[in-house]
């Protein structure tokens, strides 16, 4: 096989694009995840539970440093609050990640709709 | 100090300043949160063991800290190619201009010949090395500023060059390496032409004079061209006509250095026997014929893959 050839379906490297190609997918579609969940205030562990729930299972070091950067950008806001014997940061979505959480939401629906319609199309 | 608290100050020691103590403080109670829900699963507190692995799950500090930096990479997606731009500019401007002082530097020492190739290699790495540094920090640190400038904005289709075929496009880093070998010709040739002379062993050029100051006055032209093809780079007729041109007069020159019957006259003391001297008048000629047959192969094969293509004049 030379090295143009695309690899195979039982081919190491082709699990590993797959995957890398899963990864991606997700990854976009984390932030619209996190900012849904957030709509109600949540500490780093218990939404991390939450999203687990629901199946969606986020390693730590992705998801609490989302949280921050997210934070970061306005669309999060937080606060540290004393429950059960220690300090926890709360998140909780604010006005403007409302107002970005519905265009992602109508971006996401509208390409949803559009790969449904597709995968119709060429079964 | 527990392993915790260890591992929260290795985190804290690679984080970002501003965010050391606030990022650590709810890295501490999400680990908490986390051993709890464990000590929950399991029915009792977990051992040292457990936390262990637990905090070897989470991952390495180093590699932790690094996901709260807002920018994982030295330069960012958007000013890549316009920080791939620089540095090409940068080294081919580098490169000129070192290769143009060592020519200046050549005119004027005596004492120069083989020894200031390596001394040019050596000025022309530590300038390349500093630019690639400075260049790098400018765009690690204002490259999303530069690429948000209209760069790539400004050009259109008319001003793009007519190219055929990508076979007519000139790499600049094979033009900078021309020119390298274009300053190490110069020196070999200032050899040549002022004679070599260590203590009481001088070689003496002199029948190849006239052959050896064609050669420097083509090697000149090609370094001229080279200098062209750095800022333009791409095979034109004109720039192919010239360079068949030089190519053919080199060639003409290596053949009469070959027909020279001694091509060095050698003083020593004490003086050299016939076959001595024979044998070092053998050596220079077979360096010259392998240099020559190296000339007309990579000539020719530019020359077969140029031919067919259709290219611009200028």
């Amino acid at each position: 096989m030379s090295s143009k050839d695309p690899p195979l379906p039982n081919d190491p490297s082709s699990a590993e694009l797959n995957d890398r190609l899963r990864m991606e997918l997700r990854r976009g579609s984390l932030t619209l995840a996190v900012l849904v969940a957030l709509r109600q205030e949540e500490y780093a562990y218990s939404l991390r539970k939450k999203l687990q729930a629901v199946g969606l299972d986020i390693e730590e070091g992705t998801l609490y440093p989302l949280v921050r950067r997210l934070e970061g950008q306005g669309l999060l806001h937080s606060q540290w609050y004393e429950g059960e014997g220690r300090e926890r940061r709360y998140y909780k979505i604010s006005a403007l990640g409302e107002a970005v959480l519905q265009a992602l939401i109508g971006e996401w629906q509208t390409i949803t709709q559009s790969l449904q319609h597709l995968l119709k199309e060429t079964p | 100090m527990n392993l915790i608290q260890r591992y929260i100050q290795a985190v804290k020691i690679e984080l970002p300043s501003a965010q050391r103590e606030d990022i650590g403080h709810e890295l501490q109670s999400t680990i908490q949160d986390e051993l709890e829900a464990l000590a929950e699963r399991s029915g009792r507190t977990p051992s040292e063991a457990e936390v262990g692995e637990h905090l070897k799950r989470l991952g390495h500090p180093v590699r932790v800290a690094s996901t709260y930096w807002p920018r994982r990479s030295l330069v960012g997606e958007a000013a890549y190619p316009l920080y791939k731009q620089a540095l090409i500019l940068a080294f081919s401007v580098y490169v000129a201009v070192g290769v143009l002082l060592a020519v200046g530097e050549l005119g004027q020492t005596q004492s120069w010949g083989l020894l200031l190739f390596p001394k040019v290699l050596y000025d022309i790495a530590g300038t390349v090395l500093f630019g690639f540094f400075i260049i790098t920090l400018v765009f690690h640190y204002f490259g999303d500023q530069i690429a948000a400038q209209p760069f790539f904005w400004r050009w259109s289709p008319e001003r793009l060059p007519g190219l055929e075929s990508l076979a007519a496009y000139l790499p600049r880093a094979q033009t900078a390496t021309e020119l390298l070998g274009n300053v190490f010709a110069l020196s070999l040739l200032g050899v040549g032409s002022l004679g070599f002379r260590v203590g009481g062993f001088v070689m003496d050029f002199g029948p190849a004079g006239g052959a050896l100051a064609a050669l420097l006055v083509l090697t000149l032209l090609d370094f001229g061209l080279n200098l062209l093809n750095l800022v333009q780079p791409y095979w034109t007729r004109l720039k192919l006509t010239v360079r068949v041109l030089v190519g053919l007069g080199v060639v003409f020159c290596l053949v009469q250095l070959l027909l020279i019957p001694q091509l060095v006259s050698v003083t020593a003391t004490p003086a050299l026997s016939p076959a001595e001297l024979a044998s070092i008048n053998l050596s220079l000629k077979a360096t010259v014929g392998i240099l020559l047959a190296i000339l007309v192969w990579t000539e020719g094969q530019a020359l077969r893959r140029l031919l067919p293509i259709q290219l611009p004049w200028f």
